[in-house]
């Protein structure tokens, strides 16, 4: 505010007899969700037609990332599919900054084009505009493909509507047994699919960096062993199957190795299993537990809880082994940390007396920022577009997913499957 | 010089002291004629004796007698009378005639004396009329003083009258320069001073201006860092009528956010009259949020 008043007096007095343009400097703004109105696609046919409403999931998509705020169609001023047909006064005196127009065209049996435009209402020019032929079974992606257009043109950072969460399911069966199963499903929770069910526990399903493989823990023989499959073809092997523990696998960057906990020498240590070669290297060495590896986005360090400083915290080590350095402070407990994309934060499980909670330690300031209220958040795992969070939350007696928008806005809760829901992880940006 | 005047005076006066002593000496000493011895103590014894007869007898006789005597002692007397008379009047001549030069001495003196009081009446007169003439003298000097005091006096009261009048020139000279100057600054300064009241009128909008936008400017999200830079032109009443991009933060997102938070603004809040809205109707926009 000084600053601003400042310069403009020194350019008050350059310009006293010049009438020289005003000088304002705007220092500060606020941070809202961008209102934004996705307006229902024209389409010909019946509207139980189409397996999937384009603008519902597209404004679901927006508002779950916290980023948007979305304008409910009854509210709406009109419903143009055509750019020509915008009344741009009307949505501006509703303080609309952008709407998207649309139309579902069938071009043959169960293909279809889809044509959206994205408008800013206020310089009255297209944003953005694309033509999306799909299939009948793509319509669902193409709509998140969509919302991932919108997202990065009006944030500047590339949507993450358009990727898949892996999770584990537990349900109970009627004989008594319970079913475990590994799952993928789109990041909004709709068309799951299940990978693998078991009668035995499935556990920390973790996904190769190309979005094509999934390692987890499976204890179908008995003991713990860890596989990696295919999600396309099934097809599966096993990596680890060592006396005593083997357990949270997590891809390295550049897909070539699984950093995992084994305990075939005593306690759990962190190892580094090279998938061509199979040669285990140890990184940990410490008496106390140290599990749940997990990689930097560079590939250079891992994170690991340990509670070799009496209660469970967080530490760093090279990815070559070496001395590791603790990384949380705050709290009696932080556990199973996982980089934001960008590697500038972590979230992790904390707990600091209220309960298990999810939170972020900013890396540069030591900031934690508990983003959770609930009583027993487990799993974080970043979009990767590092835009939001996915945790698994307990809820009346069973587990569910929920995701939180990474500054902590905006919460979601994903109950679309039935039972348990465990440890969600997010998988990568699709290729483009 | 008044010694030497006083010195025979004195002695003029002792000089007719004494000439005045020994005229009364003089006088005192004039000779006195004796009465003769007669003893009449017998004759009236023997009256007694005889009878009143003879004593007539005896008296005529006597008294034939006592005529005779009478008459001789009146010729005697008269003679010595007479002489006395001669001698009398020879020393009543002498007298006379010693008075005369006794006189004529005092007449002298006396004249001398007038001489010497005239001489002395002429150089009083003289030393009078010297006193006067100096007095006279000494009162022109005073009078001349006294005028050319006065006419210092005069001389000095009009100097001081005369730079009196100079400073209240002077003073007059400036109070009115400064008036004119007062009036040209005033003049020439009229225009300044309505840009500065404009320009504070100005400044309080900008401040609501600045506000109107911040309120408006989505930073969520947003990498920090950016700044870009619109100039905006409004219509009277505020309305944006133009925003366009001078310098682009090279995010096409921030400089969206920034052109939407100008036209959410709009209208901004910009005052009613015309002159100051026109010094204000462009205005370069700076976003630099912090």
């Amino acid at each position: 505010m000084i600053k601003r008043i400042i310069s403009f007096l020194l350019l008050a007095n350059l310009s006293v007899n010049t009438y020289a343009v005003l000088d304002i400097t705007i220092t500060q703004g606020i941070e809202e969700a961008l209102p934004i109105a996705i307006v229902p696609f024209q389409w010909q046919g019946q509207p139980n037609d189409l397996p999937v409403t384009m603008h519902l999931t597209i404004a679901n998509d927006l508002a779950r990332s916290g980023r948007f705020r979305t304008m409910d169609a009854g509210d709406m001023p009109q419903t143009p599919s055509q750019f020509n047909q915008i009344n741009f006064a009307d949505w501006r005196l509703l303080g609309m900054e952008n709407i998207v127009i649309g139309n579902i065209r069938q071009t043959g049996t169960g293909q279809y084009d889809i044509e959206f435009r994205l408008i800013n209402v206020y310089s009255g020019e297209q944003v953005s505009g694309f033509r999306i032929p799909a299939s009948r079974d793509q319509l669902r992606r193409t709509a998140h493909r969509i919302s991932d257009i919108v997202f990065e043109k009006l944030t500047g950072v590339r949507g993450a509507f358009d990727t898949r969460i892996a999770y584990i399911t537990v349900k109970p069966t009627p004989d008594g047994d319970k079913v475990h199963t590994l799952q993928v499903a789109d990041a909004d929770g709709f068309n799951p699919q299940i990978l693998l069910e078991s009668n035995e526990p499935l556990m920390s399903p973790a996904w190769s960096p190309d979005g094509k493989m999934i390692a987890y823990v499976s204890f179908e023989s008995r003991n713990s062993a860890i596989y990696i499959q295919d999600i396309l073809t099934g097809a599966r092997q096993m990596v680890a199957s060592n006396p005593g523990i083997n357990s949270a696998p997590s891809w390295s960057p550049d897909g070539t190795r699984l950093a995992l906990t084994l305990s075939k020498e005593g306690d759990p240590e962190v190892f580094i299993l090279n998938l061509a070669t199979r040669n285990l290297i140890r990184i940990t060495n410490n008496r106390a537990i140290d599990t749940e590896p997990t990689w930097s986005p560079d590939g250079s360090s891992l994170l690991f809880t340990s509670d070799r400083g009496g209660s469970p915290q967080i530490y760093q080590v090279s990815s070559s082994g070496g001395t590791a350095r603790r990384m949380t402070f705050e709290g009696n407990y932080n556990s199973r940390a996982r980089y934001s994309p960008d590697g500038s934060s972590i979230t992790m499980v904390h707990n600091n007396g209220g309960g298990f909670r999810i939170a972020t330690l900013d890396l540069a300031n030591r900031f934690v920022h508990v983003l959770t209220t609930a009583r027993l958040d487990e799993s974080p795992s970043f979009s990767p577009n590092g835009s939001m969070i996915i945790y698994a939350t307990t809820r009346g007696r069973g587990t569910e997913l929920a995701a939180v928008s990474s500054d902590g806005r905006v919460h979601q809760r994903l109950g679309l499957q039935d039972g348990d829901v465990r440890e969600p992880e997010w998988g990568p940006f699709p290729p483009q | 010089m008044k010694l030497t005047l006083i010195k025979p005076v004195l002695s003029s006066v002792a000089l007719h002291v004494v000439a005045f002593g020994m005229l009364l000496v003089s006088l005192d000493f004039t000779p006195t004629p004796r009465q003769p011895f007669v003893d009449n103590t017998e004759i009236i014894d023997a009256v007694t004796i005889d009878s009143v007869q003879v004593e007539q007898e005896l008296n005529n006789i006597k008294e034939a007698e006592q005529q005779r005597q009478q008459e001789l002692a009146e010729i005697q007397r008269q003679s010595e009378q007479a002489e006395q008379k001669r001698q009398q009047e020879e020393e009543r001549l002498a007298a006379i005639k010693k008075q005369q030069q006794q006189e004529e001495a005092l007449r002298k003196a006396e004249a001398e004396k007038l001489a010497v009081i005239k001489k002395q009446q002429q150089e009083e007169e003289a030393r009078r009329k010297e006193e006067e003439r100096k007095l006279a003298d000494a009162r022109k000097q005073q009078e001349e003083l006294k005028r050319q005091q006065e006419e210092e006096e005069a001389r000095q009261k009009a100097e001081a009258e005369r730079k009196r009048q100079e400073e209240l020139r002077l003073a007059e000279e400036a109070r009115k320069k400064q008036e004119a100057e007062r009036l040209a600054a005033e003049q020439a300064g009229q225009q300044a001073e309505q840009d500065r009241q404009d320009m504070n009128v100005i400044n309080s909008y900008v401040a609501r201006i600045a506000n109107a936008i911040e309120r408006e400017f989505n930073t969520a999200g947003l990498p920090p860092g950016l700044s870009c830079i619109f100039q905006i032109r409004m219509i009277p009443g505020g309305d944006v009528a133009e925003a366009r991009v001078v310098k682009s933060s090279g995010n096409s997102v921030f400089d969206s956010r920034a052109e939407i938070a100008v036209k959410r603004a709009s209208p901004l809040p910009v005052p009613d009259n015309p002159r100051i809205f026109g010094k204000m109707r462009e205005i370069r926009l700076t976003f630099a949020p912090n």
